[in-house]
């Protein structure tokens, strides 16, 4: 008998009882909510772009049409010949394609951004080359001795830039983004060069983020709305030892953190209660 | 606290999208991306909700939520239409990925009060509701006093009645640990609803 199956399965408790931990509804404009959100973040650099299905039929007439233009240009007798004079040599394979300007090379990067849904742009001196929502793996021409600079921004995080200069063609870069809770990169900016030439399809991974130790002190605005449960009757409120005001109390601004609650009511009961309020969090809080 | 008039839960295995929509939402059509969306919302939400497991964060849970479908749709060209797994269960697959990150960058939310309890119908009696409600109380403290990783197993199979292989799939773990998780679910269950019955 192997380990799994020595291990008895557990019974959960019945359907009934698990069931009565509902969910609430969502709102009913949730499903165009989604789709806004996807459409306004779709990077305009080709990543996961869903299939076509005129995909295979395009390569293919495009290949075709490539076919046919070499098969033109090498043809004997498709070139100017002078009567009487040898063929000349066919020509070599030249694709009709653009070619980069001379001395300019494309290169490959990819960028691993976490947050998933972090926005980064890449940018040559004041020009954005390319941009997206999430990772990107892109080519694009390389970039003059500056290099790039990679830019990655999400709110409720600390922006990051970081140089990128290249020695060979490749380059793979992780940038983690800092919470706002949290202290802010001591360097966020650096720059990391990439594998060398002989490492063709090899890439350097660099990890631009600075440790730093999580901070405390970063502080920012929270609300809490505070009541009882129906049928209670209403509670003098002291929030971190201070008096509020008697509930129902709508909005109590305050800043993120950890607060002390109290409820106390005419006939002496109080209950306390401890919370951790989150950077603009709105906190509801009852008590019976 | 909050009562949902709402008197059947959402069924446990969904039916499927219609295949053409999936079609036409991994080619990138926005009104197939919405038609998604509005077919597994309820699927997707029902697991961040009970795995964030802190009521007082309604709009944030939405907003995980949401990111979850924005995930969906940047791997739904890697999604194999003819493979062995359903659309749900790779939607839920991403959708507790989704929710354990969330967990481990925030910090425990301390005493949520209020609780989303489904009464047993609308017509129910106040001892009935209050029973119902303090049922529903129990059962979210022993989910919430389960680590992410437990919590995430548990709500896979007491909710959506996914297999023991397709929870392993889904967490990444091996069915001895599915099943070792399972029992840490089960005692905290039985502690919570064991203290509530003598009450």
């Amino acid at each position: 008998m192997t380990e799994h199956e020595s291990i008895e399965e557990p019974i959960l408790p019945p359907r009934e009882t698990l069931d009565t931990w509902g969910v609430p509804e969502l709102p009913d404009d949730f499903a165009d909510r989604v789709v806004a959100a996807w459409a306004a973040g779709a990077p305009p650099v080709a990543l996961a772009r869903p299939r076509r299905w005129w995909a295979p039929a395009a390569a293919a007439v495009m290949g075709a049409a490539a076919a046919a233009l070499i098969a033109w240009w090498i043809w004997p007798g498709s070139s100017p010949v002078e009567p009487g004079s040898q063929a000349p040599a066919a020509r070599p394979f030249e694709p009709a394609v653009t070619r980069p300007a001379p001395g300019r090379d494309d290169v490959s990067i990819v960028v691993d951004v976490s947050p998933e849904d972090a926005h980064l742009r890449v940018r040559e001196a004041d020009r954005t080359v390319a941009e997206a929502t999430g990772d990107l793996a892109a080519t694009l021409p390389a970039p003059g001795a500056a290099g790039y600079t990679i830019e990655v921004e999400h709110p409720g995080y600390h922006p990051q830039s970081t140089g990128l200069t290249f020695e060979g063609r490749a380059a793979e870069v992780r940038i983690e983004l800092v919470a706002r809770t949290e202290a802010a990169p001591a360097d966020a900016a650096g720059s990391a060069d990439a594998a060398g030439p002989a490492a063709e399809a090899d890439s350097t991974e660099v990890s631009p983020k600075t440790e730093a130790p999580p901070s405390r002190e970063a502080r920012g605005s929270a609300t809490l709305r505070i009541g009882t449960e129906p049928g209670a009757a209403p509670a003098r409120v002291e929030i971190d030892g201070k008096a509020v005001g008697t509930t129902p109390i709508a909005r109590f601004d305050t800043v993120s953190g950890t607060h002390r609650v109290r409820w106390t009511w005419a006939d002496g009961r109080s209950v306390d209660r401890t919370v951790t309020l989150d950077i603009d969090e709105v906190r509801t809080l009852k008590a019976e | 606290m909050v009562v949902v008039a709402r008197t059947e839960p959402a069924p446990r295995r969904p039916v499927e999208i219609a295949p053409k929509v999936l079609a036409a939402a991994i080619d990138g059509e926005a009104w197939a991306f919405r038609e998604l969306v509005r077919f597994y919302q309820r699927l997707v939400h029902s697991v961040v909700w009970r795995m964030l497991g802190s009521p007082g964060r309604r709009a944030f849970a939405e907003d995980v939520a949401q990111e979850v479908f924005l995930r969906a749709f940047r791997s739904l060209p890697r999604y194999e239409v003819r493979g062995d797994t359903p659309l749900s269960a790779w939607l839920l697959t991403i959708a507790v990925r989704t929710s354990i990150d969330e967990l481990r960058r925030q910090r425990p939310v301390v005493t949520p009060l209020d609780v989303v309890a489904v009464p047993p119908s609308a017509g129910a009696r106040p001892d009935e509701a209050a029973e119902w409600t303090s049922t529903a109380r129990a059962v979210r403290r022993a989910a919430e006093d389960l680590t992410p990783e437990v919590r995430a197993a548990f709500i896979l199979r007491a909710y959506h009645d996914l297999t023991y292989p397709e929870i392993a799939a889904a967490l990444e773990i091996d069915l001895g640990t599915v099943k070792s998780r399972l029992h840490r679910a089960r005692k905290a269950l039985v502690e919570h609803l064991g203290e509530f019955r003598h009450d």
